[in-house]
C-alpha cells in the first residue's frame, strides 16, 4: 500500500462552519459509508473515503450552496470513489466477494451481514454507473432530482439508469437465488428463513 | 416527471430480493471506527493541505488516506479533541430527558463525564467539550433553516453569516439536535434489546418530524427493530407449551 505522507497544512475554519459540517456529519455519515459500500468499497476503504469526502467539502464550504450540502456531500463522495485507487478496491471486492461460499458458512455469518454479501455480490452484476443510481435510489431513498444533481447527469439519464439497474438486479438476484436452491446455501437459507417467518 | 415507486415498496420484490435490499439499509460502520473518523473530521483546524484533498490531483488518495494518516490528523489537534468526539458519537441526547422513556435512558444519562473511547491520557479538556456540544446546536439550527427555506422555494441567501442563521434559528420549532435527541431513545432502547419501546419511541419521531433530516436513519432503526421484534414473537411463540 502507498501511503500518502500529507503535510499537515492548517486551514483553520471557523466554529460556525465546523459545527455545521459536524452535524452534517453526524446525520448522513453512515448512508455516505454504505453507498460507498455498495459501489464496491471494503468497510475499512468506505471509511476512509467517506472522511475523505467531508474533508474535501469542508475545505470547499464556500462553495457550497446552502440547502445543497447534503448533494454536495453524496456528489463528491462519488467523486472521491471514481478517482480512488482501482486497484485497492478491486482488491477489496476479491477479499469481500470473490468466493462467498454461501453453503459452507451461511451458519457462521449473521444473516444480515450474509445477505449484504449476497447483494454486493449481486450488485457487482452491474455498471458503476448503474450501482450508483439503483442504490441512492432502491436503498437509500434519494430522489430521482436529488440523483440528478448529486451524479451531474440528466433527469432522463438517471430514470434510464434506474430502469436498467432495476432489470439487472433483479436478473442477478434471480441467477443467485437459483443458485442457492442448487445446493445447502446461504441463499436457501435466507429464503427458507423468510418463510418460516 | 414523478418518481416510480421504491422496489421494496413495491410489493413485486421476491422475499428474497426484499431481504437483500433491506439488509443494505441496516449496514452501518463500526462504531468505532466511526467516532474516531468523527474525530477525524472534527479536527477541522489541521486539515491537509487543498492539494492533498483533491482527489483529481492524487488518484491513489484513497489508498493513501490510511487510518494512519487519519491518527496523525487527530494528533494534530490533541488526543482530547478524539475523546470528545468519541464520546460526541455515542453520548446520550443532551435533550434526551423528555423523551426517554422507561429504564434504557438512566445508566447512560447518569455518566455523561464518561467516554465510551478511554484508551490512552486523558487529555480531553472542558473547553474541547463545551465546543463540541454546544457548536452543533448552532449549526444544526442554521440547517434545518436552509433546508425549510429551500423547501419553500424562497431566494438561497448565499454566504449566510452564521450569526445570523443562528438568531433566526432560535425561533425555529425543530432542529437537527432535536431529531438526534428524539432518535437516541431508540437506539438506546434497540441496544437494550426492547424493540417495543424502540418502535414507540420512533413512532413518535415520525409523528414529531413527518419530513426530518434524520428520517432515512429512523427508517433503518424501524426495520431494525421490527426485525427484533418479530424475533422475539417467533421466539415467544415457539417457547409457550402446548
Amino acid at each position: 500500500m502507498v501511503a500518502l505522507e500529507p503535510a499537515l497544512a492548517v486551514k483553520p475554519v471557523d466554529a460556525a462552519t465546523r459545527a455545521h459540517w459536524e452535524a452534517l456529519y453526524i446525520a448522513h455519515h453512515q448512508v455516505v459509508w454504505r453507498t460507498l459500500r455498495r459501489i464496491g468499497f471494503s468497510p475499512d476503504a468506505a471509511a476512509e473515503a467517506t472522511q475523505q469526502a467531508f474533508l474535501i467539502c469542508v475545505q470547499r464550504y464556500e462553495d457550497v450552496r446552502p440547502g445543497s450540502e447534503r448533494a454536495f456531500l453524496f456528489s463528491t463522495a462519488i467523486r472521491v470513489a471514481k478517482t480512488v485507487a482501482r486497484k485497492h478496491r478491486r482488491i477489496s471486492l476479491e477479499e469481500d466477494l470473490e468466493h462467498p461460499d454461501l453453503g459452507v458458512s451461511a451458519e457462521a455469518l449473521d444473516r444480515r451481514e450474509l445477505a449484504v454479501k449476497i447483494l454486493d455480490r449481486v450488485l457487482r452484476q452491474l455498471d458503476e454507473d448503474l450501482i450508483a443510481v439503483f442504490t441512492l435510489f432502491e436503498i437509500e431513498g434519494f430522489s430521482s432530482p436529488e440523483i440528478a444533481e448529486i451524479l451531474d447527469i440528466p433527469l432522463g439519464t438517471v430514470a434510464s439508469r434506474l430502469r436498467r439497474a432495476r432489470e439487472g438486479f433483479r436478473k442477478a438476484a434471480r441467477a443467485v437465488e437459483l443458485e442457492g436452491r442448487g445446493k445447502t446455501s446461504g441463499t436457501m437459507h435466507l429464503q427458507v428463513a423468510r418463510n418460516e417467518t | 416527471m414523478t418518481d416510480p415507486i421504491r422496489l421494496v415498496a413495491s410489493g413485486d420484490l421476491s422475499p428474497f430480493e426484499y431481504e437483500l435490499l433491506e439488509s443494505a439499509r441496516l449496514e452501518q460502520p463500526d462504531a468505532r471506527l466511526a467516532a474516531v473518523l468523527l474525530a477525524g473530521t472534527g479536527a477541522l483546524g489541521a486539515l491537509p493541505a487543498p492539494e492533498l484533498l483533491e482527489p483529481s490531483l492524487h488518484p491513489s488518495a484513497g489508498v493513501g488516506w490510511s487510518r494512519l494518516g487519519l491518527l496523525r490528523i487527530v494528533a494534530g489537534v490533541g488526543l482530547g479533541g478524539a475523546l470528545t468526539a468519541g464520546w460526541l458519537a455515542t453520548r446520550p441526547a443532551p435533550r434526551g430527558e423528555e423523551l426517554c422513556v422507561g429504564r434504557e435512558c438512566a445508566p447512560e444519562q447518569a455518566s455523561p463525564a464518561s467516554p465510551p473511547v478511554s484508551s490512552g491520557p486523558s487529555a480531553a479538556p472542558a473547553e474541547a467539550a463545551s465546543s463540541f456540544s454546544v457548536a452543533p446546536v448552532a449549526a444544526a439550527e442554521s440547517l434545518v433553516e436552509e433546508r425549510a427555506a429551500l423547501e419553500s422555494r424562497k431566494p438561497a441567501i448565499l454566504k449566510r453569516s452564521a450569526t445570523e442563521g443562528t438568531s433566526k434559528a432560535a425561533a425555529m420549532p425543530s432542529s437537527l439536535t432535536e431529531e438526534i435527541a428524539a432518535l437516541e431513545p431508540a437506539r438506546v432502547a434497540l441496544r437494550s434489546g426492547d424493540a417495543s419501546l424502540a418502535l414507540r419511541v420512533l413512532a413518535r419521531y415520525h409523528a414529531r418530524f413527518p419530513s426530518g433530516v434524520l428520517r432515512p436513519e429512523a427508517e433503518a432503526l424501524s426495520a431494525q427493530a421490527r426485525e427484533k421484534a418479530s424475533g422475539a414473537m417467533i421466539r415467544d411463540s415457539s417457547e409457550k407449551p402446548r
